[in-house]
């Protein structure tokens, strides 16, 4: 159970960017300008979830913050970049790619430790 | 230029959906002509205390007729703010329902119990209260089994939580009782602290520990209080009988055992989570600016 919120932030952030980067880099978005996007739009939504998430955990908030997250992410990537075709479909595709990964990890880790 | 506008405003629009959260624990001010007039001679206090069958409340302090009496043989009432009147009397103000409206009304300190609450058991209990490290550790991370969690050590109210919404919530602070039971601190849960029985979290019965519940109005009440003949209340006077004031209540760095800010562990988080909320808030305002930079640069 983590009590240091800011550690907790900070480890969310990190494994987030380092998913939905290595997803973005295998979908073809591989110059510079495009990878810090994917990075601009997890620093936005990522913490401000995690922290709602942490103060109010909810399923139903959960549930409904990522859905904002996705949108609003989608949104960014529409309006930024021409590269990525569907947006809201690439959206969806990274985050719920990122948030497999975070619950396999959260299962896996108490088995390795 | 009018699609950068409208990606900066929806952004500012999704922002301020957040920003309640940094406002959410206001002080309550009372709706009083009298605090408007001695706003600044009122000390905020923000406690609890038990008024008794017979208390009266005034429209302001020194008045000599009552506008509200208590019927009930007691009623608990959150005193914001205080104000110490010439003769030495502290008068709390307390909002209560009076014709369906809530009124603002002045009462005697004296002749209210002060509710004991999780700061004066910081300060009765500072040099035994250390920092949190993994007392909990061994807690299931999930699961539906209600976790209590205690106003202070020895309470009798409690609140629950199941292990599922009780996850990435985190303990400050740890107190070892006299039968070597531990309790961890929370200074922030669903707006709420307290303490859990880290020794036995999924106990619902009080512990029964020597700390007063109640302490006991001081002898000079003008009014004729009566505590109730309740055997679960301690009533034996304290060492400290009077009310605690504000410094006593808070527990300085050093008396804190190894606690380290200078505040109560309440506070402590508190403080800690507005710093980390307003750092989240700027690095969420700083990927904004810099998006808005990337698609400009697009544009251009």
């Amino acid at each position: 159970m983590p009590h240091d919120l800011p550690l907790t932030l900070l480890i969310s952030l990190v494994l987030t960017l380092i998913f939905e980067l290595g997803f973005a880099f295998c979908a073809g978005q591989r110059t510079p300008r495009r990878l810090l996007l994917v990075v601009l739009v997890n620093t936005l939504t990522n913490p401000v979830v995690v922290l709602l998430h942490v103060l109010f955990p909810h399923p139903c908030l959960t549930l409904l913050l990522e859905i904002c997250a996705i949108l609003i992410e989608g949104f960014i990537y529409r309006t930024c970049t021409d590269s990525i075709r569907r947006p809201y479909l690439f959206s969806l595709a990274i985050n719920a790619f990122s948030y497999g990964c975070g619950e396999v990890l959260n299962h896996l880790l108490p088995l390795l430790f | 230029m009018k699609k950068l506008l409208t990606i900066v405003l929806t952004l500012i629009f999704c922002l301020s959906l957040f920003l309640p959260i940094a406002h959410a624990d206001v002080i309550w001010e009372p709706n009083s002509s009298f605090y408007e007039k001695h706003r600044v001679e009122c000390e905020y206090i923000d406690k609890s205390y038990v008024a008794f069958n017979g208390a009266q409340g005034y429209r302001a302090p020194g008045d000599k007729k009552p506008i509200w009496v208590c019927d009930d043989s007691e009623q608990t009432l959150y005193i914001s703010f205080a104000y110490t009147a010439k003769d030495g009397t502290r008068w709390g103000a307390a909002d209560i329902t009076m014709d369906g409206e809530w009124v603002s009304v002045w009462i005697d300190l004296g002749t209210m119990a002060p509710v004991y609450d999780s700061r004066d058991f910081f300060a009765d209990h500072a040099n035994e209260i250390y920092a949190y490290t993994d007392e909990l550790d061994d807690l299931p991370d999930s699961g539906s089994e209600l976790v209590y969690l205690w106003n202070y050590p020895g309470a009798l109210d409690s609140y629950t939580f199941t292990l599922d919404e009780f996850e990435d919530s985190y303990g400050s602070n740890v107190y070892t009782d006299e039968f070597g039971g531990v309790w961890v601190y929370f200074p922030y849960i669903f707006g709420a602290d307290g303490w859990i029985y880290a020794t036995d979290p999924f106990n619902s019965e009080p512990i029964s520990l020597p700390v007063a519940l109640i302490n006991v109005p001081t002898e000079s009440a003008p009014v004729d209080v009566t505590l109730p003949d309740d055997e679960s209340m301690e009533t034996e006077t304290p060492a400290s009988t009077a009310a605690p004031t504000p410094a006593a209540s808070t527990a300085a760095p050093e008396d804190v055992g190894e606690t380290d800010s200078a505040q109560t562990g309440s506070s402590v988080g508190f403080s800690r989570l507005l710093f980390i909320i307003g750092a989240v808030f700027f690095l969420v305002l700083a990927s904004v600016v810099l998006i808005v930079v990337l698609y400009a640069c697009k544009k251009k």
